[in-house]
């Protein structure tokens, strides 16, 4: 079954050029003249993209992602949910923790089969990203609001 | 004039000098590899350390360090997708292909000479005719850049790959993202939707960042496990007669276009990379290579990006405008040691001031041997198996997006960049588009608002501005000629069918 993905892009794109129109009343005059023909031109061009979606006469348009198993398309969003996950508990476990963990599990959930790899790897690209971004180049790193672990 | 370039020859030629450029080279390449640190991160961080030598030394060793910075952006950009610098954002595009086809070698070398041909070349321009090109930058004002920022988005119709509406689509909200923050003219805020960390603007840096590599990290995952368990190859880092005859004129070209784009203050190496990128692609007799693997492409962008760093220095040493952001600290630093950039620092300071511009040349020379090696070095990390690239490519993309300005908020913008950037990738929305619109976007607006206070309601003036006029070619030029071209390919593509039948 495939979807048409510019009809859904579409709709997306109507939703947040909506977003951005319900702020224009909020803003001066003199200040938004510009974003208004930004805005205005976005809408034209979406309603162009519906109309030819719903043609469907770009059959190239159609997304790549459903002619895959849906296995890889699961990966895919398991990966991307992890990530937002680590970006999220790096300011609430800091940022070694949070590292080695993500990097840990990132290994094992790609099938990497050397143990040493899996915990070596981790612990020595932690500690060199904390020494060489936190120490040498003066980046505060997240130390954490939950658990503080730094040096 | 001669023997004042001899005297540079011989002040750049001493050991210290030497050690300096090479050190700065160095340090530069690893600032400008690293994701979130900028050329302007790399100058500013040094200032103050060149305050304990002298004054050439000093600016030679700043010069090393924005010529290595430029370059060493692409170096990441090509083997992980990953734009070290905004200037590098084309190259990723083209470089990044070639390295999915085992050709990250010749990528590489294409890139380091591309670059050195570029900065060497513009620092001729700025030895031999820096007084002459900086009337230029003269001529050039807020009606000049808002044509240029024109020019400069129609390069969307190249980038968009056959589809003209989701470029354009793409190309506008992008602009209006780029609205985002306080107004150029009031300061007031828009588009907050009530959240602080919006008033300053959507940052450039992270949404690169996560645009061009976190996409690449989830295509990676979408082949079978095994595949992602393999190791990429590097291939050789040469490049043939017939490449070297192919990217010739591109990189003459783009050299120019470089140095020209240099002058014109507001717009830096970022914009001059994605203008020559576009341009190649016009005229390629390759067209269908852009995006799969140009090396026209790479050329293009490095020639144009390196040539920029030469051409931002005329109007800073001659005028005392700095071209470019880097070009700016270099301004500060200049005062730092003494020296007041403008038409009497040539006469004043001659000593000084040739060893900088010769010190220029030798920097960009030494750059092809010192990158060289850098990428032969550097290469070995596409060798490890793409497991381990793709966790170390989320490791490097969020901290450089939280060494910005050390905010959680920018590594969110990346993140949320980077899964919009794989789903745009997923329905042919050209994300490169992006890049460009938020590069320009903010330069295009105030350059807007500034004409219209030239002007008042009689904007059609800035038409009697000779520069603002041809600018207004070029961008018409751009915007026709793919639509033209396109057609008159569907017209032979439909003789040659009708023929057949």
């Amino acid at each position: 079954m495939k979807k048409n993905w510019d009809f859904i892009s579409s709709i997306i794109i109507f939703i947040i050029l909506g977003a951005f129109s319900l702020q224009l009343k909020n803003i001066p005059k003199e200040a938004k003249g510009y974003p208004t023909f930004m805005i205005v031109c976005s809408f034209i061009l979406a309603v162009v993209l519906l109309f030819s979606s719903l043609k469907n006469n770009n059959k190239e348009s159609k997304t790549e992602i459903i002619d895959k198993p849906i296995e890889y398309a699961k990966r895919v969003a398991i990966y991307a949910i992890s990530i937002g996950l680590y970006i999220f508990f790096m300011e609430k476990i800091g940022f070694l923790l949070s590292t080695f963990i993500f990097m840990a599990g990132s290994l094992i959930y790609l099938k990497m089969k050397n143990k040493l790899v899996i915990v070596l790897l981790p612990l020595i690209t932690t500690l060199a990203m904390y020494f060489f971004f936190g120490k040498f180049l003066t980046v505060m790193l997240p130390h954490g609001t939950w658990i503080q672990i730094y040096f | 004039m001669l023997s004042n370039i001899l005297i540079g020859l011989v002040n750049t030629f001493t050991p210290i000098n030497l050690i300096f450029i090479t050190a700065g080279l160095i340090v530069g390449i690893i600032f400008g590899a690293l994701p979130g640190f900028s050329a302007v991160m790399a100058v500013a961080v040094f200032v103050p350390v060149s305050y304990w030598l002298k004054p050439d030394t000093a600016l030679l060793l700043l010069s090393a360090l924005y010529c290595g910075a430029i370059y060493g952006g692409s170096i990441p950009a090509i083997l992980l997708a990953i734009p070290g610098t905004p200037a590098s954002a084309p190259t990723s595009f083209e470089g990044n292909a070639m390295t999915k086809k085992g050709q990250a070698g010749k990528a590489l070398a294409l890139c380091t000479t591309a670059s050195a041909f570029g900065g060497f070349w513009s620092s001729i321009a700025l030895l031999i005719c820096a007084p002459l090109l900086a009337i230029v930058a003269l001529k050039v004002g807020p009606p000049e850049q808002v044509m240029l920022a024109i020019f400069g988005l129609t390069v969307v119709c190249s980038l968009s790959f056959g589809n003209m509406t989701k470029g354009f689509l793409v190309g506008f909200i992008s602009l209006l993202i780029a609205t985002i923050g306080q107004d150029p003219v009031m300061g007031f805020p828009r588009f907050t939707f009530g959240v602080f960390s919006l008033t300053g603007g959507v940052q450039l840096t992270p949404v690169l960042i996560g645009i061009f590599s976190l996409p690449e990290v989830l295509k990676m995952l979408e082949e079978p496990l095994d595949k992602v368990l393999k190791a990429s190859k590097v291939g050789k880092m040469h490049i043939t007669l017939d490449e070297f005859r192919r990217t010739a004129f591109t990189a003459i070209k783009s050299t120019i276009i470089g140095i020209i784009i240099g002058i014109i203050p507001a717009a830096g190496p970022d914009v001059a990379a994605f203008l020559s990128y576009g341009e190649a692609k016009k005229v390629s007799k390759h067209p269908e290579e852009f995006g799969h693997g140009s090396i026209e492409g790479i050329v293009a962008s490095e020639a144009a990006n390196n040539g920029c760093t030469g051409g931002s220095l005329i109007p800073l040493l001659t005028l005392g405008i700095p071209g470019s952001a880097p070009a700016a600290v270099l301004l500060g630093a200049m005062f730092l040691h003494g020296l007041r950039p403008g038409p009497t620092l040539f006469t004043q300071q001659t000593t000084a001031v040739f060893t900088i511009l010769v010190g220029f040349a030798v920097i960009n020379i030494l750059m092809l041997p010192i990158g060289w090696y850098f990428c032969k070095v550097s290469g070995k990390i596409i060798e490890l198996p793409n497991s381990i690239l793709a966790t170390v490519i989320v490791i490097l993309a969020t901290v450089g997006a939280f060494s910005i300005q050390s905010s959680l908020f920018d590594v969110i913008t990346m993140y949320t960049a980077g899964i919009i950037g794989y789903f745009m990738t997923k329905n042919d929305f050209p994300v490169t588009s992006v890049a460009l619109a938020l590069i320009l976007g903010p330069m295009l607006e105030e350059s807007i608002s500034l004409t219209q206070t030239m002007f008042g309601s009689n904007i059609l003036m800035m038409f009697t501005r000779p520069l603002t006029v041809l600018f207004a070619l070029f961008a018409l030029s751009s915007l026709l000629l793919p639509i033209i071209k396109n057609e008159m390919d569907k017209k032979k593509l439909k003789t040659k069918a009708k023929e057949a039948v």
